[in-house]
């Protein structure tokens, strides 16, 4: 919830055009901030000046060299003889065409302006005698190099991964598609954080009403600071109350044009390497970028063997139980037979005995996630040896349940989509209870429940399963399969696109509550 | 929000009322049935036995199991009814019987000859039974065939299971037998399963009581026991059973040899595998007479040669194929006779060939005394054989080059 902060200092100063006074207000607001740098000076004892900046956010060596440097050794006459002859825009000109070096500067008159581009990092230079302000950018910070992806590891494809500063975002992005219709628009969000939001697209394929639409949501969100893309993707989804993702989140510039290329809009938050894609659909989330650049017969197998994995991660122990407990006769003789003789000293119903095995696997995975590094392995010899080999000498678990658990934990682990590969790891869980009470009634009531929920979801007006209901001929070809790209059609004929490909022109006004 | 919730929520609860009975058994409570073998006892009592799957956990790993000896357990009550024994066995015992993984039911002879309908009955109705599992005859009791163990499999009844698959004699189902019993014009049959020794497992028809060194003993399919409606009333050879198998077209795999007599000099034996057989019988009504034509093709390798006939020859194999022609269309009318006249029973169905394709006739004449009607009818049968493959050699290894007859 958006905390009621109220803020301290009124912006409503008006610059005075006199240094001394002008620094004091900013001494003001920036009181006890001490990464808040001033610096005064005299120009030929004829004017002051004033440089105003963040250190740590700011390349010293351009403020010392290309700002403070040609100020100081500038022309006497320039400043001496100014006094009654010259006039504010002369002063300015001079400063902008003579002086200074930088390549991005500009005169701001409003405080509250001004505040905010010394916070993001640039370099603010008061003069006397001038009610305006030149902001100087200088920005340049730590910050991580561009790295392979965690969470995306492809065999083939680029191995260039966002990070944390938003330029170098953009720019991975614009490497990626060199015209002037890829749009990239500026919003500001987080009352307090005053995040960098751009939102990018591809002018002439993506529905206009959708860069609309996503325009409005972001511009409605009240919040104080946005810290990761999952604020940003909470505020704006369709449905908060379901398991399904329904943005795309990513942290690959490939796919993030891929994206584009199909008329979708791209959010990329300042501070986070994550960029989230709308409209999210469920297979979609279940495609890998590497998918488009391995040959399309073993990349259509991968898709399918994905769809197998997410019926394998959904039901498997449900059916594990579902069967030993309820259908046994569906069991083959032979492997009931030795089902039932490696569960002969397991002392729990078959339910306890998948539920204890998957919260301990669960378990260990999330500390595997959590641990740091060196510890992790530890964990999982300790998970390997204890839960797979002891627990079934033991006596505690059979061994078939040992091989289920590891086949579902396998498949979860083939979600190309992490967002995703938790949802299912949740839905196991009910899976499983509607299982032991009702064996396979109980799972297709769930499966039932699950099919009736996930039809209903809609992300920014596109239905979640699309293309499969509402069923989509065309877009099927990328669905199960991923036909040739000579089979594809392209969005080469942009408004074409428009007119028959794009999927998301169902689009529809988000209900406001 | 809350709509849904309670939605939910009432769903939910109306889910847990639509079920009947909660039917939750773990594996540790169930008793799985492989075979069950039921016979007539005195005062009319029906005898159940069980076979039953031991699931005890072979300490470690597979490979230091148990010996096979006693991978199942034999439990047997005595009822008034199959369900009765049933019941009592169930008493015994601290796990539930479970039936739908029975393999097999076995018959006693003295129980099939009163009548099996309230047997199937039960096998019928009751639902953990499956419609597959097979149904055996045996002549004595079906008790004691239980006691045989595997040689193979786990336990005894799969690999019977096994052996009808084959099909190697004609078989049935209990689904099968009651269908027959139901469908007009034709007689049900089942296998006929014997106890015989291991060494020297034969399919002829026999009673010998000879054992092997090892005393062993095996369960082998000896022929099959053929029914008049719900009572069996005799026993059909091996031979007769693979023949029953070709006019049902069900026939998988089978081998015919022939010999070629003492007289032109070209003594010896010829094995033929079957590949294809596809038998048609078509009925006629003339005169009060019911005709039937029965058409079988064959074709099939030859597998073996003993003889001088050179294999290269078409000659040679035409005379082969006449040779085979006359000793399939011999078997046909044998298995004919004896269904005919010995057990006057119809079992190949020519009844229901008639309802068929002579539905008037049928309906008008014979459709209440087939019975009677039945050893009169007149059969004709014709076959074609035709041999594709000779193996992977010509001419007999066994004689010289020129005695060969080309």
């Amino acid at each position: 919830m958006v905390q009621k902060i109220q803020l301290e200092h009124n912006y409503d100063y008006i610059l005075s055009g006199n240094v001394t006074e002008d620094l004091n207000q900013f001494k003001t607001i920036f009181d006890n901030c001490i990464d808040i740098k001033f610096r005064e000076f005299d120009i030929h004892g004829a004017r002051k000046g004033a440089l105003v900046f963040l250190s740590g956010m700011v390349n010293m060596q351009t403020i010392d060299f290309e700002i403070m440097k040609p100020l100081i050794e500038s022309d006497e006459r320039l400043f001496q003889e100014s006094a009654a002859e010259l006039n504010d825009s002369d002063i300015q000109n001079i400063i902008e065409n003579r002086l200074l070096f930088s390549s991005q500067l500009s005169w701001f008159e409003d405080f509250p302006d001004i505040i905010e581009h010394v916070l993001s990092g640039n370099v603010a230079f008061l003069l006397d005698g001038l009610q305006q302000v030149l902001v100087i950018n200088a920005k340049d910070w730590e910050k991580r190099t561009v790295e392979e992806p965690a969470t995306e590891a492809v065999i083939r494809g680029p191995r260039e991964g966002f990070q944390e500063t938003i330029s170098t975002n953009i720019s991975l992005i614009r490497r990626r598609l060199k015209t002037p219709q890829l749009k990239m628009e500026d919003m500001k969000v987080g009352r307090l954080s005053n995040t960098q939001i751009v939102i990018t697209y591809l002018e002439g394929i993506v529905d206009t009403k959708l860069v609309d639409e996503v325009k409005n949501r972001i511009g409605k969100i009240k919040i104080d600071a946005i810290l990761e893309s999952g604020y940003v993707e909470e505020l704006i989804e369709d449905n908060s109350f379901s398991l399904f993702p329904q943005v795309l989140i990513t942290e690959r510039p490939d796919r993030v044009v891929g994206n584009l290329l199909e008329g979708k809009v791209g959010i990329i938050i300042d501070n986070t390497p994550f960029v989230i894609i709308v409209p999210g659909t469920f297979f979609q989330l279940l495609q890998s970028p590497e998918d488009y650049y391995q040959r399309y017969f073993v990349a259509s197998a991968i898709r399918m063997l994905r769809f197998f994995a997410v019926l394998f991660s959904l039901l498997l122990p449900s059916l594990y139980i579902a069967l030993t407990t309820y259908h046994q006769e569906m069991i083959p003789t032979m492997l009931l037979i030795s089902i039932a003789a490696s569960r002969e000293t397991v002392p729990f119903p078959a339910f306890i005995e998948a539920l204890v095995m998957e919260i301990a696997f669960e378990s260990l995975r999330e500390a595997g996630v959590r641990l740091p590094r060196p510890v992790g392995q530890a964990v999982s010899i300790v998970g390997g040896l204890v839960i797979g080999q002891a627990a079934v000498e033991a006596g505690i678990v059979s061994s078939p349940l040992v091989i289920v658990v590891s086949m579902t934990g396998i498949a979860s682990f083939i979600f190309p989509s992490f967002q995703l590969g938790l949802a299912f790891r949740l839905l196991r869980f009910p899976m499983m209870i509607a299982a032991a009470t009702f064996g396979l009634y109980g799972i297709l009531m769930m499966l039932l429940l699950l099919l009736i929920h996930v039809l209903r979801l809609k992300s920014f007006g596109v239905p979640y399963l699309t293309p499969m209901a509402p069923l989509r001929i065309s877009g099927l070809k990328d669905v199960i399969v991923r036909a040739s790209w000579l089979k594809q059609s392209t969005h080469t004929g942009e408004l074409k696109s428009q007119r028959h490909q794009n999927p998301f022109n169902r689009l529809r006004q988000r209900q406001n509550k | 929000m809350r709509k849904q919730v309670i939605l939910f929520l009432t769903i939910f609860v109306f889910m847990y009322m639509l079920t009947g009975c909660w039917s939750r058994v773990e594996l540790n409570d169930i008793a799985i049935v492989t075979a069950a073998a039921l016979d007539l006892v005195d005062d009319q009592k029906i005898q159940l036995g069980v076979q039953v799957m031991k699931t005890k956990m072979t300490k470690g790993t597979a490979g230091r199991g148990e010996s096979s000896d006693n991978t199942t357990l034999i439990f047997s009550e005595q009822g008034d009814s199959v369900m009765d024994a049933y019941r009592k066995i169930q008493k015994k015992i601290p796990r539930n019987l479970i039936f739908s993984h029975n393999r097999i039911v076995i018959i006693g002879e003295k129980l099939a000859r009163s009548g099996i309908t309230p047997v199937i009955e039960f096998f019928s109705r009751y639902r953990d039974v499956r419609g597959n599992s097979y149904l055996l005859t045996t002549k004595g009791k079906a008790f004691d065939l239980l006691n045989v163990g595997p040689n193979f499999e786990k336990f005894s009844a799969e690999e019977i299971r096994e052996e009808q698959k084959a099909r190697v004699i004609d078989s049935a189902t209990i689904r099968d037998f009651t269908y027959r019993l139901l469908e007009e014009g034709i007689e049900p049959i089942t296998s006929q399963l014997q106890m015989i020794p291991a060494g020297e497992k034969s399919t002829e028809d026999s009673n010998s009581e000879k054992k092997n060194k090892n005393n062993e003993l095996a369960l082998g399919l000896v022929g099959v026991g053929v029914y008049r409606k719900d009572r069996l009333i005799g026993w059909m050879n091996a031979q007769d059973a693979e023949t029953l198998l070709w006019l049902r077209n069900k026939m998988k795999d089978s081998v015919i040899t022939v010999m070629i007599p003492d007289e032109n000099k070209l003594f010896g034996k010829l094995s033929v595998q079957l590949m294809k057989s596809k038998a048609t019988i078509k009925s006629k009504v003339e005169n009060e007479q019911v005709q039937f034509q029965v058409n079988i093709e064959m074709t099939g390798d030859l597998y073996e040669n003993t003889t001088k006939l050179s294999t290269n020859s078409s000659n040679n194999l035409h005379t082969v194929q006449q040779l085979l022609e006359e000793e399939v269309e011999r078997r046909i009318r044998s298995t004919v006779q004896k269904s005919k006249n010995k057990f006057k029973t119809d079992i190949i169905g020519f009844g229901s060939k008639l309802h068929r394709q002579n539905n008037k006739e049928w309906n008008e004449k014979y459709s209440d005394r087939w019975d009677e009607k039945f050893p009169e009818i007149k059969v004709d049968v014709t076959a074609h054989f035709k041999i594709i493959g000779t193996g992977r050699i010509n001419d007999s290894l066994i004689w010289e080059e020129k005695e060969m007859k080309k």
